[in-house]
């Protein structure tokens, strides 16, 4: 976005909407009746619902105290997944590093509904209109972009896109509901934490118990989850991620080039929620010395997540290469993360998704 | 004249007996009607006294099931909390604001996009 479209209020239904009824000033601060740019600023919050929700809790009472059980807010699956490998949250140094690379991703409300979120440089989306659903480009996609949106959108080339965008067109607010942006009420750790949200049964309920007469979903339902049948093909593996900051004490993080990759391996976030023995994994971008800049070993006990994870890949189809034959799948060990696809020094946090033989073929 | 003072005589003395007769009738006592003595009926069947104790009603009233239905014309509130108390203060004019931020050219002239990042980012994020 050009630098005036980000602050450019071009909405008339938002101004007479109830959304101006404090007015600028009464959200944002400021300095009234000056014609001075830089004196007019003054004091000025960029984003005045960064803390508690700011003057929208004034009427959105019952989201506003959600909020804090939004993983897209508290991003307490940044937090859980740290910790687990040994972030201390007390240590400055880490507190430092956390605070200049990780809570940018913290969604506000405004960053949903109203302007692109800061992680993706922000800027008024509609003129400051405040949207109730939120933009799929500019707000999902924003932080969503890299992985899922190509997915979804069919843009990874060489592999279709989900069919419930390329046919039925739906946006991610038709899957997922609410609660998955503003919480339930419930402290979820992660986001593989609870009930499956959206769950493919939901929608697809005869599928259940060979409802639907195919004799794969009832031989495999309770083992393999949907996507490692259902996923078109590959998808993006992120790696090796570093982050620091430049000469100016700007920010940065460089990464290694994507690749794609379609590994189906154990389930590592296996619970009663989701039973499956199969799932198909990614690769996260982290790296044991992600933090390196920073100081040295800050992920102490990194081997306990692994780095191959569960990954609800959103290129869903009916029929797809893996589905078409049962030894498409069974007997083919290159679907399958092996530890040949594993780096030796990530090989231990593998260790319980990496899939030493795989299911004979019928 | 004889005749005439005879019939005068005649008439006085008719009216005086007249009189007699009448008003001695008129202020004879009438004979007092004994009253009827009011006689209270008594009922034929003596009430029974109750012999049980009162039987409370078969039927408890049952509470509502549902919480009243409001009115339909009222309207429903989309946001979900209590709306906006009314400011203590005035808010000051935001006129200043709006006067620039709804300029279009006069934001292409003047914005800065203050974000900035590092040229040292590489790969996607």
């Amino acid at each position: 976005m050009e630098a005036w479209e980000k602050v450019y209020v071009g909405s008339e239904s938002f101004l007479s909407s109830i959304h101006n009824q404090q007015n600028c000033i009464g959200c944002h601060g400021g300095i009234p009746e000056t014609d001075d740019k830089a004196a007019a600023h003054q004091g000025v919050v960029q984003d005045p619902t960064l803390a508690d929700a700011g003057p929208c809790a004034t009427c959105h009472s019952n989201e506003a105290q959600l909020a804090d059980t939004s993983l897209h807010y508290n991003i307490g699956g940044y937090k859980t997944v740290l910790a687990a490998r040994g972030m201390d949250f007390q240590d400055p140094v880490a507190q430092e590093a956390f605070g200049s690379h990780c809570s940018s991703c913290h969604a506000t409300c405004g960053e949903c509904h109203i302007s692109r979120p800061r992680s993706a440089d922000g800027g008024l989306v509609a003129g400051h209109e405040a949207k109730k659903v939120a933009s799929i480009t500019n707000t999902c996609l924003a932080c969503h972009g890299g992985r899922v949106g190509p997915e979804y959108q069919g843009k990874n080339q060489g592999v279709k896109g989900d069919v419930h965008w390329l046919k039925g067109g739906m946006p991610c607010t038709e899957c997922h509901p609410v609660a998955d942006f503003h919480g339930d009420g419930t402290e979820y750790s992660h986001r593989f934490d609870g009930p499956v949200s959206p769950s493919c049964t939901g929608c697809h309920p005869d599928v259940s118990g060979g409802q639907d007469g195919v004799v794969q979903h009832t031989l495999h339902e309770a083992t393999v989850a949907c996507q490692v049948c259902h996923s078109a093909g590959p998808y993006k593996s992120c790696f090796n991620c570093h982050v620091g900051k430049d000469e100016e004490g700007l920010a940065y993080f460089k990464t290694d080039p994507s690749q794609m990759t379609f590994k189906i391996g154990h389930n590592p976030v296996k619970s009663d929620d989701r039973p499956w023995d199969y799932v198909l994994v990614r690769h996260a971008p982290a790296a044991r010395d992600t933090f390196v800049f920073y100081g040295e070993n800050l992920l102490p006990d990194y081997d306990n997540v692994p780095t191959w994870k569960y990954a609800p890949v959103h290129n869903i189809r009916r029929i797809t290469p893996q589905n078409e034959e049962c030894n498409n799948c069974h007997g083919n060990a290159a679907l399958f993360l092996s530890a040949a696809d594993v780096p030796e020094d990530e090989l231990e946090a593998n260790k319980d998704v990496i899939v030493e033989k795989a299911p004979p073929a019928q | 004249m004889t005749k005439h003072l005879q019939r005068l005589f005649s008439i006085g003395l008719l009216v005086v007996v007249g009189s007699l007769a009448a008003g001695c009738a008129g202020s004879e006592p009438a004979t007092p009607v004994p009253p009827t003595a009011t006689v209270a009926v008594q009922p034929t069947d003596t009430p029974l006294p109750p012999t049980d104790t009162p039987v409370p009603p078969t039927d408890t009233p049952v509470p509502p099931t549902d919480t009243p239905v409001p009115p339909t014309d009222t309207p429903v509130p989309t946001p979900t909390g209590t709306p906006l108390p009314p400011t203590a203060t005035p808010l000051p004019s935001a006129d200043n604001c709006i006067a620039c931020h709804t300029d279009q050219g006069l934001l292409v002239e003047i914005a800065v996009d203050k974000t900035v990042k590092s040229e040292e980012t590489e790969g996607e994020g």
